[in-house]
């Protein structure tokens, strides 16, 4: 079953990414014709990071990191247009980037180097070099000076033992330290949210990474515990994001990050929380959305199987029975004319008639104040909304449905065993309902497994039209807009209804045919 | 049995004969024309049939003295993604919050399009325009009781700025800022690097944001934007997925309180089902109706309870062609093609009248449209003289014009791209690839979706595109459109258009704030583009809505409804 559902996965994954389209095509053409060429290219830039849109598929030969990303942005600082913005990201960076620009800041170009020190500048407000930093003739002189003095600062081991040690008992002496450190301190507080802190810890650690991030997400001793678990998880969640704007990959850190800094790893590392990542097209959790439209769509698409089922079964049976006979051409010809109608023509026709007449509500699925209702209230409520759009879903599957009842009931009344039954005297009736029947359910069973999927697919049409906020419209809009992670989700679901589908059809042979069984059981019996 | 057999034939004689009545009425509206002479046909039957008026009037009947109370609901045809315009410019989100619910710095009236205050009162400008000193409102709370201070500004310049934040769309508008201060609470300084016409403006669309809500939490998908806390005379009440966005009066709004207590935007995703439900009575603002809607379903029992609200937004469909393509180099080339598309003939078998053929690219009811500059008149005859003229004959005699050009012999022979779904533009296209074939010249008509069709435009990967652009502010920088700096690297200039003239107007006109003086450099711009027609101009377009009587205090404005202006007499309520 797992090694199946990955299979779909990574087939999925690559054919999702085949046609041409770039989800972040349709975000900057709404950006509208006042940004400019940078702005574009800015906007492609945040929304493909946001979306790991810049990661490859499988493999990372070349996995980026802080050091990359660093010689990257000051390469870009002279440029007039997008010298900005890269600065804002190296300042925002902070700290962490100090080991990686102060040893070369000497050898830079002077353009890059004007740059960096402007950047430099806003670093030391927050290291508390500003006074020295103003005072000195030659602000590289100073930067190089600097990191001759404060190197030895600067290693993972001491950012380690730093955080420990103020985690532990908070003292304004190691804070001081830890703030000369800067943002070169947050792999550290990651790895110590990682161990699951208690309280007074995690407010310090919170406190620690909010100051030096910019991102205030902090807990306070005396928080409820659920806050205090949203406190970490939402650090996890943006580290998850953020890990190589911080992290430097060397040694066999890089090997895994080959494997990890991957589009397909960052999406199947979270699919056993069931958190499929953000929606492109809105920035909402995928589980949210799913969580909305999911029962609406299960709704009002079980409810048209169901009645799909107790209308073609016995139909079926029925046209079977009187095989050629006036009836049987009759509903033959009416349910082939009722097939051939397109469900968007009958629902619009529906609205036309009925809904003009005011005999039932054309939209959604509850009235203005349902919440208010009485429970018999909400019934009648729900059942009038929900007519309409079932039919029109119910009656294109009653047709195929009844015809494979029919062929399957014909097949089974040509076997020996029913010719025997009804040469031995039983009645008729008894000979169809008893003897034939339950081996007739059986194609019409497989079908039924099959179906499952097809309760969360939805139905664009019918949505559209009863404005119904259901996953057909989500989906088929998502694929429209190339809503890679929305896509992802609803076929991993449909991949497991499908494996539940075959599950229960299997059991459901069991149950009507009595030549099945369950290995298990039958081996006991004899 | 015999019958029984029949019973298909006649039901499918039946749909047949239903769907081709239909056709039958859809040809009605507009004009027959005989397909063997070509020759001009008679006046467009739906001429003068509407009264389509200039934005920004009353819509006749609703005046009187407003009374407070009242529900009214209106129709959404999508569902905004959260309402932060910052993050993403939905027009939906703008037309539910904007102004409604989170307010600006200062907006533009929706009327007369000046500049007014809104959460600053007035503002100074100093330092050669360089230096915006706004000095806030006092007593502004938000909408959870909390007050307003410049620290909130601040904050939203913060975001807006933060390279973490995707907001690169609306940073474009504020590139010429610089720093920016809230010395104390009630002051803020905004400091620019160089002056922008547009600065004040784009201010109008700017949302201040509140601090002490987005404090906490990722900005990018921040409860707050879908639960939206503002300072605005409306506040959201309820937001129900797929079904409804509810408001209600802000009773302790700073201004004067709007006049309604709820304002419904009902989500009712298809159009024709939208206009059953206004004959049902369930809705009383139907926003851009359908021109078949208007041309053929309007009956005199629904326009006795709702006014048909007729107006021009600066909204305008365009043809952008590649110039980076060999056909499409010479100015003259594009002009003839200007000539072989019948936009009268479009405007009214297509567009049932409800646009007009203009000429340039500034809407004519501005000042920066004045003098309107003449539209191209269709001249096929004109046009092939002009195509032999620039050496596009047909030399290889395969009824397509060719032109020899460095020594390969290049057809005349272009695809257009056009964004799936549009039933409109799909009988527009074959309207034009008609009179081109007759001209010799070869369309060919390609669908794409949405993300295919706009990669391919910024990619220079087409030949000719159709584009609509609809403006709702009328400081209209046009530097991303036509500069040749924008023609690489993702910018704008889809059609690679370069023209030195231009590039200098570009340059020099964005940094004047004298109007007068600007307008008259942008009107030379439009000169310029209509005498090289990089871009067709197609139509300007309507705006078609159906307001129901009920409703009061309603005027029109270029970009939507004002809710807060809006009122029902006390005995409809």
């Amino acid at each position: 079953m797992i090694p199946t559902f990955f299979g779909i996965t990574i087939v999925t994954f690559v054919l999702m990414h085949l046609p041409p389209g770039d989800p972040v095509a349709a975000q900057v053409g709404e950006g509208g014709m006042r940004a400019s060429a940078a702005a574009n290219a800015e906007l492609i830039e945040e929304y493909r990071r946001a979306h790991f849109l810049d990661l490859p598929l499988f493999v990372n030969t070349r996995p980026d990191d802080m050091p990359k990303q660093v010689q990257r942005l000051v390469e870009r600082l002279p440029d007039p247009e997008r010298g900005s913005w890269a600065a804002r990201q190296l300042v925002l960076r902070g700290g962490i980037i100090l080991p990686v620009l102060l040893p070369k800041l000497a050898r830079l170009p002077e353009e890059q180097r004007a740059g960096a020190l402007a950047v430099l500048s806003r670093i030391a407000e927050r290291i508390g070099a500003t006074e020295d930093l103003e005072q000195a003739a030659d602000p590289t002189a100073f930067w190089t000076g600097y990191w001759e003095l404060h190197r030895i600062d600067f290693r993972p081991a001491n950012a380690d033992r730093l955080v420990r040690r103020y985690a532990r008992r908070g003292s304004p002496a190691v804070l001081a330290e830890l703030r000369t450190l800067d943002s070169f301190i947050v792999p550290s507080v990651v790895d110590a949210l990682g161990r699951d802190p208690a309280g007074g810890e995690l407010d310090r650690l919170s406190t620690l990474i909010s100051l030096v991030t910019g991102r205030e997400v902090v807990y306070r001793v005396g928080e409820p515990e659920s806050r205090r678990r949203e406190t970490i998880a939402d650090w996890k969640e943006w580290w998850f994001k953020h890990e190589s704007d911080y992290a430097t990959f060397r040694g066999p850190a890089r090997f895994v990050a080959m494997a990890t800094e991957t589009r397909y790893f960052k999406w199947a590392s979270r699919i056993g929380s069931l958190s499929f990542g953000l929606s492109s097209r809105d920035q909402r959790p995928i589980a949210d959305k799913l969580r909305e439209k999911a029962p609406v769509t299960l709704l009002v698409a079980s409810l048209s199987v169901f009645f799909a089922y107790l209308f073609a079964i016995p139909l079926g049976v029925f046209s079977a029975v009187r095989r050629g006979r006036l009836a049987d051409r009759a509903i033959a010809v009416v349910l082939f004319v009722a097939a051939s109608m397109p469900g968007f023509w009958v629902g619009m026709n529906l609205i036309r008639t009925i809904g003009r007449a005011g005999w039932l509500p054309i939209r959604g699925l509850t009235s203005a104040g349902y919440e208010e209702m009485s429970l018999w209230g909400k019934a009648i409520d729900l059942t009038s909304h929900l007519a309409m759009p079932v039919f029109c879903l119910t009656y294109v599957s009653i047709a195929a449905l009844s015809r494979y009842q029919r062929v399957a009931m014909l097949e089974v009344v040509r076997q020996d065993y029913i010719r025997t039954a009804r040469a031995k005297g039983v009645a008729p009736r008894g000979v169809i309902w008893k003897h034939a029947m339950r081996n007739a359910l059986l194609p019409v069973v497989t079908l039924l497994g099959l179906q499952l999927p097809f309760l969360l697919g939805g139905s664009v049409i019918i949505e559209q039209l009863f404005s119904i906020n259901g996953m057909g419209l989500e989906t088929f809009e998502a694929i429209l807009y190339r809503d890679y992670n929305w896509t992802m989700a609803v076929v991993t679901l449909s991949a497991v209804l499908t494996m539940a589908g075959v599950l229960v059809a299997d059991i459901l042979y069991a149950l009507v045919d009595p030549r099945i069984g369950f290995g298990g059981r039958r081996s006991r019996g004899r | 049995m015999s019958f029984l057999r029949l019973v298909p034939v006649i039901l499918a004689a039946f749909l047949i004969s239903c769907i081709s009545s239909g056709r039958d009425r859809k040809r009605d509206g507009g004009r027959e024309r005989s397909a063997t002479d070509g020759g001009r046909p008679a006046a467009c039957a739906c001429e003068d049939r509407w009264r389509i008026e200039p934005a920004g009037r009353d819509v006749p009947g609703t005046g009187g003295t407003p009374e407070p109370g009242g529900t009214m609901v209106v129709h959404a045809d999508s569902e905004p993604p959260h309402f932060n315009y910052m993050l993403k410019p939905d027009a939906m989100a703008t037309w539910i919050a904007m102004h409604d619910v989170l307010e600006t710095l200062v907006r533009l009236d929706p009327r007369t399009l000046e500049i007014v205050p809104e959460l600053a009162e007035r503002w100074e400008v100093s330092d050669e325009g360089k230096t915006i000193t706004f000095h806030l409102r006092s007593g502004v709370e938000w909408h959870d009781g909390r007050p307003f201070s410049s620290a909130d500004v601040a904050f939203t310049f913060d975001r807006l700025m933060d390279p973490n934040v995707l907001a690169a769309a609306q940073r474009a508008d504020f590139e010429n800022v610089d720093r920016w201060e809230a010395p104390d609470e009630r002051t803020f300084v905004l400091r620019l690097k160089w002056v922008h016409f547009a600065t004040m403006p784009n201010l109008d669309h700017l949302q201040i944001l509140p601090r002490h809500v987005f404090a906490r939490g990722d900005f990018n998908n921040h409860p707050a934007n879908r639960a939206p806390v503002g300072t605005g005379p409306f506040v959201l009440d309820h937001w129900t997925p797929g079904d409804e966005i509810v408001l209600v009066k802000n009773r302790r709004y700073w201004g004067r309180p709007a006049w309604l207590d709820r304002v419904i935007y009902r989500v009712v995703r298809d159009r024709s089902v939208a206009f059953e439900m206004c004959k049902r009575g369930e809705i009383d603002l139907m926003w851009r109706l359908l021109p078949e809607q208007v041309a053929d379903q309007l009956d005199p029992e629904l326009l006795s309870r709702y006014n048909l609200v007729q107006y021009w937004p600066f909204k305008t469909a365009f043809w952008v062609y590649n110039t980076r393509r060999p056909f499409f180099r010479e100015a003259r080339v594009r002009r003839a093609l200007t000539m072989l598309i019948d936009r009268d003939m479009i405007r009214c078998s297509v567009e049932r009248c409800l646009s007009r053929v203009v000429g340039q690219l500034y809407p004519p009811e501005q000042p920066v449209g004045q003098p309107p500059i003449p539209p191209i008149p269709f001249d096929p005859e004109r046009a092939k003289a002009i195509l032999d003229e620039a050496g596009w004959r047909d030399s290889d005699g395969d009824g397509v014009r060719d032109k020899r050009i460095d020594g390969k012999l290049v057809p005349f022979r272009f695809t257009f791209l056009a964004t799936a779904g549009s039933t409109s533009l799909q009988r527009q296209a074959a309207i034009v690839q008609n009179e081109l074939r007759r001209a010799g010249i070869d369309m060919d008509i390609q669908q794409t979706d949405w993300v295919v069709f706009s990669e391919r435009l910024r990619e220079h990967e087409f030949d000719a595109g159709s584009l609509l652009w609809v403006f709702d502010s009328p400081a209209i920088d046009l530097f991303s459109i036509f500069h040749s700096s924008q023609a690489s690297g993702g910018g704008v200039n889809y059609g690679a258009w370069r023209h030195a003239e231009a590039d200098r107007i570009l340059d020099e006109a964005r940094h004047v704030l004298d109007a007068s003086r600007r307008n008259a450099m942008y009107h030379r711009l439009s000169e310029l583009v209509a005498e090289e027609q990089p871009y067709t101009v197609m139509l300007n377009q309507a705006n078609n809505s159906l307001v129901s009587k009920r409703l009061h205090g309603v005027y029109t404005s270029i970009a939507w409804y004002q809710e807060r202006d809006v009122w029902i007499p006390r005995a409809e309520q």
